[in-house]
């Protein structure tokens, strides 16, 4: 019976151990990258300045585009707070800057992550940040915030 | 009959027997039966998948589809609305009087970004506003069009607002600053003026720095603002540094003031503008002279002189900025000099003039001068922020005493004041500004503030003519809407 009962205690520590880390990598986001593309991995800041529209090149050069999500999508919510640092309202006043003196305009926005490894995988320009559960041999990770 | 009893005893026994191999069978067919309803499910499940697959690729076109529409036109607009009042009696502040009032703070803007091909759009931005104590109108304040030459060079030709502050250019978008109004000791109305012309905006990153440089060149003519000054000939340069959360921003603009004089030709005020005689005519300099405002050569016209010789006077506008950000703490500084050079300038005394200040004619004071700063810092609590203010102007001229004291008796025989016998001291001004505001949503902010106005050294500042007035507070409620 004592047996049993480790056993049993060793096994739902295992399974909760299991699950608790699958939902803890579902909720991680991730910036994905065309294989292609000319960095393989990005810092934090440079991958702010391009989705804030600072930065308009890769670090080793050439155009990069990144690509959003739309509003209210989970992946965009934490990109934004783990990497731009920014809340919605935060995020809106900064683009108003922008938007109203026609200096930029803010990322094309589209709706899910198969959406952005879609795009991402045809164009070795484009980055976006998808679900780390959701990555694809179509793309590679460039960085895990 | 034993024997029977004995037998129908056991018959259950026997009969379980085949009765086990049928529950065998039975579980056998059950489990069958359970895998074929599961592959149904399986197989509806997968039905419903594609299902969802499809309306997602439709939905996908269809957005595509209205992308392209929104790519090609794009809809942008800000608005703010609200009510503020101060406890300074028979005095104006930025259009707010002693009674509660909402027009001051309430306008609508609504902007319309064309793209006409990959490279090129046409963009517009409406204003509807009251300013001061004129009416509320609404006002073309950009119309542009921009040409991308590259991914980083963009050039515009059009009518721009002129990035004479680190905050000029969106002035009116209230979202996109933490205060109900920047400080109107740097940002008056002189410096919210829109030009003529062209500009280049250059964007370039070294390493994890990244900039924008801006250059322009055009005029600022007076007919849509309630000014009666031209920007001309001006050209600007300015210069923004990010890295990281801080950044920091230079600008240099040079022009050429050229004031309205009585030859200039009226309009026919059919939209309401201030025509140039009603501006010689009606003008009262304690109403309508906020804090910084070059308003002060107003009365010159109003005594009937003729300004028409002080046309192209140089004028230097300079501003450091700086801001820091990591999200939840922020600061945000600037200093800026406004240098009117109007060395050389002298003006000739009308007769009945002459005779009452003992002199014909004088150097016109450079009074328009001035240094101004802000620094302001806060803290984001959630949807919350709190922040303080403290902003500065202080005035300054290389005149001499004498064409002072002309000056400012001009300006009291103009207002039917007695002359004064001495220069009166610069005008200086010193607010401190407390103030909290929440986030509804990501689009709409509600603000609160109080101004507090300390130091009113000098003759005329924010509240016009405020010799021997007690200290004064500005109360401010509005809400910002983004959409």
């Amino acid at each position: 019976m004592k047996i049993l009962q480790s056993k049993l205690v060793t096994i739902s520590i295992f399974l909760f151990t299991a699950l608790f880390t699958a939902q803890a990598s579902l909720a991680d986001v991730v910036l994905v990258a065309n294989p292609g593309a000319p960095d393989k991995s990005l810092t934090a800041q440079q991958a702010s300045d391009i989705f804030l529209g600072k930065q308009k090149n890769f670090p080793s050069g050439g155009s990069v585009v990144p690509i959003d999500q739309e509003k209210g999508e989970a992946p965009r919510d934490e990109f934004y707070s783990k990497v731009v640092k920014k809340d919605a309202s935060q995020l809106n006043a900064y683009w108003s800057r922008l938007v109203f003196t026609g200096k930029g305009q803010p990322p094309k926005a589209v709706l899910d992550d198969d959406e952005v490894i879609e795009l991402v995988s045809s164009n070795p320009n484009i980055i976006g940040y998808i679900d780390a559960g959701s990555v694809t041999d179509a793309v590679i990770v460039i960085l895990k915030p | 009959m034993k024997k029977s009893i004995i037998y129908a005893a056991l018959l259950p026994i026997v009969l379980s027997i085949p009765l086990h191999t049928q529950a065998a069978s039975n579980v056998d067919e059950r489990l069958q039966q359970l895998e074929s309803a599961l592959e149904e499910k399986s197989k509806q499940i997968e039905k419903l998948e594609k299902q969802a697959k499809r309306s997602k690729k439709i939905a996908k076109k269809t957005n595509s589809k209205i992308d392209d529409y929104f790519n090609k036109i794009k809809f942008n607009g800000f608005f703010t609305s609200g009510f503020a009042t101060h406890n300074v009696k028979d005095k104006t502040y930025q259009g707010i009087t002693e009674e509660v009032t909402w027009q001051p703070d309430t306008r609508l803007g609504l902007q319309m970004t064309a793209n006409i091909s990959e490279r090129t759009s046409v963009t517009m931005q409406l204003v509807g506003k009251a300013r001061d104590d004129r009416p509320f109108r609404t006002n073309m304040e950009w119309a542009f069009v921009s040409y991308k030459a590259t991914d980083s060079l963009t050039l515009r030709a059009g009518r721009l607002r002129t990035p004479f502050y680190m905050l000029s250019e969106f002035f009116d978008v209230g979202f996109s600053y933490p205060w109900v109004r920047p400080p109107t000791e740097v940002y008056n109305i002189d410096t919210l003026k829109g030009f003529e012309g062209m500009d280049l905006i250059w964007n370039y990153s070294v390493g994890e720095w990244s900039g924008l440089l801006q250059v322009d060149i055009g005029s600022g003519v007076s007919e849509t603002d309630p000014m009666e000054f031209d920007l001309i000939k001006a050209y600007g340069i300015n210069n923004t540094l990010n890295y990281g959360n801080w950044s920091g921003r230079l600008s240099y603009r040079g022009a050429k003031v050229r004031f309205y004089s009585e030859d200039r030709p009226a309009d026919d005020d059919a939209d309401g503008d201030i025509s140039n005689s009603e501006l010689v005519h009606n003008h009262n300099p304690v109403k309508e002279a906020p804090v910084g405002d070059n308003l002060d050569l107003q009365p010159l016209a109003a005594a009937g002189l003729v300004l028409s010789d002080a046309t192209e006077m140089p004028a230097f506008y300079y501003s450091l900025g700086g801001q820091y950000d990591d999200g939840s703490l922020f600061v945000l500084l600037e200093a800026v000099r406004l240098d009117w050079d109007f060395e050389d300038f002298t003006v000739k005394l009308p007769p009945a003039f002459a005779g009452l200040l003992g002199t014909s004619e004088f150097v016109l004071p450079p009074s328009s001068s001035y240094d101004a700063y802000y620094i302001t810092t806060g803290y984001r609590i959630g949807k919350w922020t709190p922040y303080l203010m403290a902003a500065e102007i202080e005035h300054f001229s290389d005149a001499s005493d004498k064409d002072r004291l002309v000056f400012d008796q001009i300006i009291a025989v103009a207002s039917a004041q007695p002359p004064p016998s001495k220069a009166q001291d610069f005008r200086k001004s010193t607010s401190y500004t407390l103030g909290l505001n929440y986030n509804l949503t990501p689009n709409i902010k509600l603000k609160g503030a109080v101004q507090h106005f300390a130091d009113l050294s000098g003759t005329v500042g924010n509240f016009g003519e405020h010799s021997g007035m007690e200290e004064k507070n500005v109360y401010t409620f509005l809400v910002d809407v983004l959409f």
